[in-house]
C-alpha cells in the first residue's frame, strides 16, 4: 500500500499563526510577481499586440476583460470550497480564508461587468443587454453581495461564516449557467476564448499577452488573499498572545 | 510599437476612449483593493494597541 502523507506545511497552514507568518514572507515574492506580469502584460496588450481585423482596436479590451472575468468564477468557487472544508471539517481557517476571498471577488465581477459593457459599445452598438451570460454573470455580483450583507448582519462570526458558507454552496449552480450560457442560448457573446483542452482560436501574438495577464492576475488575486487573510487574523486572533509577541517585536 | 505614434496609440481609431477606459478602471480596481486591505489593517492594529494598553494600564 502507498502511503501519501501530505507535507507538514499544509497541516500547518491550518493554524492562524503559522499561516500569518508564512504569508508575511510569501507577499514581498508575490508582490513582485504580479506586478512583473501584469506591467508586462498591459503594456504588450495595449501597445504591441495586434488589432483585431473585425473588431480593430477594442479588442484590447480582452486582456482585463477575460482575466477578471474567468478570477470572478474561479474565486468563488474557491469560496464555496473554503465554506464547504470549514462546515465539514470545522477548520477556522478555511473560514477566514473564504471570508478574505469576498470583497476581491466581487471587485473582479464589477470590472469584469464593466469592461464587458464598455467593450459592448463599439463591439454591439449597446452596453447592456439581458442575454444569458451577461445576465449570469450579474447575479454572481449579486451573490458575492448577498454574502458580505450576510457578513455584515450576522454579528457572530460563527453563525455568519456557517450562513455564508452554505450560500456560497447554493451559489456554486450559477458557475455552470456562466460558463455554458454562450452554448445553452442564443446570446451576442462570443464564445469562449480559452479552453483547456483546445489550441485558442488565434494567433500567438493575441493570445500570448493573455497568457501573461492570466498569471499576474492570479498572482495578484494570491497576494491579496493573503492581505486580507492576515486582516482576518488579526481581528480575530488579535488578542492571542503570539500576535502581541509578534506586535512587541514589530514584524506583525 | 503596433501604433505609428502616441497619438495613434491614444486614439486607437476611435476606439481609445474605450480601451483606455476600461485599462483606467482595472487599475483602479486594484488600487482599491490596496487601500482597503490598508485601511482595514490600520484599523485593526489601532484596536490592538488600545486593547494593549488598557490591559497595561487596568
Amino acid at each position: 500500500m502507498v502511503h501519501f502523507k501530505l507535507p507538514r506545511w499544509f497541516h500547518q497552514l491550518g493554524s492562524p499563526k503559522w499561516f500569518y507568518q508564512f504569508a508575511g514572507l510569501l507577499q514581498p515574492w508575490l508582490a513582485l510577481i504580479s506586478l512583473v506580469l501584469l506591467f508586462w502584460g498591459i503594456m504588450w496588450g495595449l501597445l504591441y499586440a495586434p488589432a483585431d481585423y473585425q473588431q480593430g482596436n477594442s479588442f484590447r479590451i480582452i486582456y482585463v476583460h477575460v482575466p477578471t472575468a474567468i478570477l470572478s468564477q474561479s474565486i468563488f468557487m474557491m469560496l464555496a470550497v473554503a465554506g464547504a472544508i470549514g462546515l465539514i471539517w470545522k477548520i477556522k481557517m478555511a473560514f477566514i480564508v473564504a471570508r478574505a476571498c469576498v470583497p476581491i471577488g466581487a471587485s473582479m465581477t464589477v470590472i469584469a461587468l464593466l469592461t464587458g459593457a464598455i467593450w459592448g459599445k463599439p463591439t454591439w452598438g449597446t452596453f447592456w443587454q439581458w442575454d444569458a451570460r451577461l445576465t449570469s454573470t450579474l447575479v454572481l455580483l449579486f451573490l458575492y453581495l448577498g454574502i458580505l450583507a450576510l457578513y455584515q448582519a450576522i454579528s457572530d462570526r460563527q453563525i455568519a461564516a456557517r450562513a455564508t458558507a452554505i450560500l456560497s454552496l447554493v451559489g456554486l449552480v450559477n458557475l455552470p449557467v456562466i460558463k455554458y450560457s454562450v452554448d445553452w442560448w442564443h446570446t451576442i457573446h462570443q464564445p469562449a476564448t480559452f479552453t483547456l483542452t483546445q489550441k485558442p482560436n488565434m494567433p500567438a501574438e493575441m493570445y500570448l499577452p493573455l497568457i501573461v495577464m492570466m498569471s499576474g492576475i492570479y498572482a495578484l488575486f494570491v497576494l491579496l488573499l493573503l492581505l486580507r487573510t492576515r486582516n482576518e487574523i488579526l481581528a480575530q486572533e488579535g488578542r492571542s498572545g503570539w500576535l502581541t509577541k509578534l506586535l512587541q517585536e514589530g514584524h506583525a | 510599437m503596433y501604433f505609428q505614434s502616441f497619438m495613434q496609440a491614444f486614439h486607437m481609431d476611435g476606439h481609445g476612449v474605450y480601451v483606455w477606459g476600461c485599462y483606467g478602471l482595472f487599475l483602479l480596481m486594484i488600487a482599491w483593493n490596496f487601500w482597503r486591505i490598508r485601511k482595514q489593517r490600520q484599523l485593526q492594529l489601532r484596536r490592538l494597541f488600545q486593547f494593549r494598553s488598557r490591559q497595561e494600564n487596568g
